[in-house]
């Protein structure tokens, strides 16, 4: 999806004037007590919550029973609606001229009520730095990063900066097993090779396609990789390996930075 | 009335027909106080002769933990009792359908005036006895098997008394905040002034083209991935409606900003026959809470720097 800066696609009405009302200063944000004030601290004002949203129906694609395969219409799907849904969020922080987003939840609803159906919705807090540092990623739009307001604080303490998220996923059809082999395996240890491989293939996948976001990037590394594998209701067999991390680079001059040395304490709670 | 009921109720039938009277109408001047909006009697009762005794009374009841007790402690805050409010409201839908994306204003109106109701005599009690703010409440929507179509919001809280730096001059604050993040924000010279919050519920008809895709009729589900325009419209819609009430309570009360905003949302599917085609439409439920709080630079008593440590725990 092409970026849009100036856009405001599916904000409503009632949307614009609050965005309104926030760039009138007045700011709304879900960060936890502790997290606003290391915020704060680190020398960020919140703007405001910025949301991106997509409801999405995923299409259909037919596996080979017996083969191991990328479903790639089901990538696909996965892809595009978690763009969107984290497009819309960047475009509503650039719309409060935010520096980047904190904390930002990506999540997945499904419903019972509709099979194909998912929800991608994108949740952060739009911050802006108060000495108008820059903090936004090469590519000029803002930064994003799901990252707590306490991991966020000590990454800016090592003196590297947050450039985006960035993510790879891969669902991934597992070949059932043949008549032969299940025959074969009968009452023995042995290693599944076939369902190994397939793992192994789809995880494989999924994180070098989120390296691939980060050296386009132009990042140095990925902090807080989480890497789940979901069935999103596709069936025993057909799997979603997602690796989301932040992408970051060394903050300008800090090249002799020096990270202060950590206090040990025995916490008596 | 059989003789078991009644010493079920409290110790023995009345013996004398003057106090069961007594008792109905006590039941039913406390209906009338709920029904304008207000706490029973029974509670008012208590939390006024507490609030008499003043410094006097026995002992506080807080539901604050002993870390919380000793940090509200530092700053001067002394718990009260505990407070609650609590609203059981009945929702008035009967289940129609419509043809065009729409607010469920009965829907949207159960909650909220449920909330409010639950928060309004958290604030008379909170006045009661005599309180400054609420810390640490927990509000919770509940529900029960016996009440089905029904929403209830609780709200339970420690009542304190604030030092006088600390007071608001409109009446005791309410948070959702715990005793920790009260004494956080004070520290850091930031006023909380109040709760803000709301829900929106709304009806999204599916469009042609999303019945067609999500399957319905006899062309079957369709096979291509496609963003369901309508249903996002839907979502965005509830949630700014939301987003832009709760924006403008937190400037009603004269707030900088709104902090631990949680959302939850909720979408359900509605099954309904329209032109012949099968297909389901979508409810969607959006609440939003968070505390309202204010710079306040003269409260702040001193400016900390974090310091990086190793738990050992």
């Amino acid at each position: 999806m092409a970026y849009d800066p100036s856009s405001t696609e599916g904000v409503p009405e009632a949307g614009r004037a609050r965005l309104q009302q926030n760039r009138a200063g007045l700011f709304t944000s879900d960060l936890s007590v502790n997290e606003f004030l290391l915020v704060r601290q680190a020398g960020f004002r919140p703007l405001g919550l910025v949301i991106g949203s997509s409801i999405y129906h995923i299409g259909f694609q037919q596996a080979s029973y017996r083969q191991n395969q990328e479903m790639t219409v089901l990538s696909q799907a996965m892809y595009h609606a978690r763009e969107l849904a984290m497009t819309r969020m960047e475009e509503e922080a650039d719309q409060l001229g935010a520096d980047g987003v904190v904390g930002v939840r990506l999540d997945i609803g499904r419903y019972e009520w509709g099979e194909n159906l998912a929800e991608f919705i994108a949740v952060g807090t739009a911050v802006k730095h108060q000495g108008g540092e820059l903090h936004r990623a090469p590519s000029g739009r803002p930064f994003t990063s799901d990252l707590s307001g306490q991991e966020f604080w000590t990454l800016l303490q090592t003196g590297h900066r947050p450039v985006g998220m960035v993510m790879g996923s891969c669902v991934y059809h597992v070949a059932h097993q043949s008549m032969r082999q299940s025959l074969r395996n009968v009452g023995q240890n042995v290693e599944l090779a076939n369902y190994t491989q397939a793992l192994y293939d789809a995880r494989e996948l999924a994180m070098e396609r989120m390296q691939a976001e980060a050296l386009e990037a132009k990042a140095e590394g990925i902090v807080g990789v989480d890497l789940h594998e979901r069935s999103h209701g596709w069936g025993s067999h057909v799997i979603e390996f997602f690796a989301i991390g932040t992408a970051i680079i060394p903050a300008e001059g800090s090249e002799d930075h020096v990270i202060p040395a950590p206090q040990p304490v025995l916490d008596l709670s | 009335m059989s003789p078991l009921f009644g010493r079920l109720r409290g110790g023995g039938a009345p013996a004398d027909p003057a106090a069961a009277q007594l008792q109905a109408q006590r039941d039913q001047d406390s209906l009338e106080r709920l029904a304008q909006g207000h706490i029973p009697l029974n509670a008012a009762e208590r939390l006024s002769a507490l609030a008499a005794a003043g410094s006097s009374a026995l002992a506080f009841a807080s539901d604050l933990s002993v870390q919380e007790y000793a940090l509200l402690h530092s700053l001067g805050i002394v718990p009260i009792t505990l407070v609650m409010g609590s609203s059981i409201y009945q929702v008035g839908w009967q289940g129609t359908y419509y043809m065009v994306p729409t607010e469920i204003q009965s829907l949207s109106h159960a909650y909220n005036e449920s909330r409010r109701l639950a928060l309004g005599r958290l604030h008379e009690e909170t006045t009661l006895v005599g309180g400054d703010a609420v810390v640490g409440v927990r509000i919770e929507q509940g529900r029960h098997d016996f009440a089905a179509g029904t929403v209830e919001f609780v709200a339970i809280g420690t009542a304190v008394r604030l030092p006088p730096a600390l007071r608001s001059s409109h009446g005791p604050v309410l948070t959702d905040l715990d005793g920790q993040e009260f004494w956080q924000l004070c520290a850091a010279g930031i006023r909380p002034v109040g709760i803000a919050a709301h829900t929106s519920v709304h009806y999204v008809p599916a469009s042609w083209q999303t019945a067609r895709a999500m399957g319905g009729g006899m062309f079957g589900g369709s096979w291509s991935n496609q963003e369901l325009g309508d249903f996002t419209q839907g979502v965005y819609d509830a949630r700014e409606k939301a987003m832009t009430y709760v924006t403008q309570q937190a400037s009603a009360l004269g707030a900088d900003g709104i902090i631990g905003v949680k959302i939850d949302e909720h979408a359900s599917g509605r099954r309904v026959s329209r032109g012949g085609i099968e297909c389901d439409d979508m409810i969607i439920t959006f609440h939003v809470i968070g505390t309202a709080v204010r710079d306040d630079p003269s409260l702040a008593t001193d400016a900390r720097v974090p310091t990086t440590i190793l738990s050992l725990a």
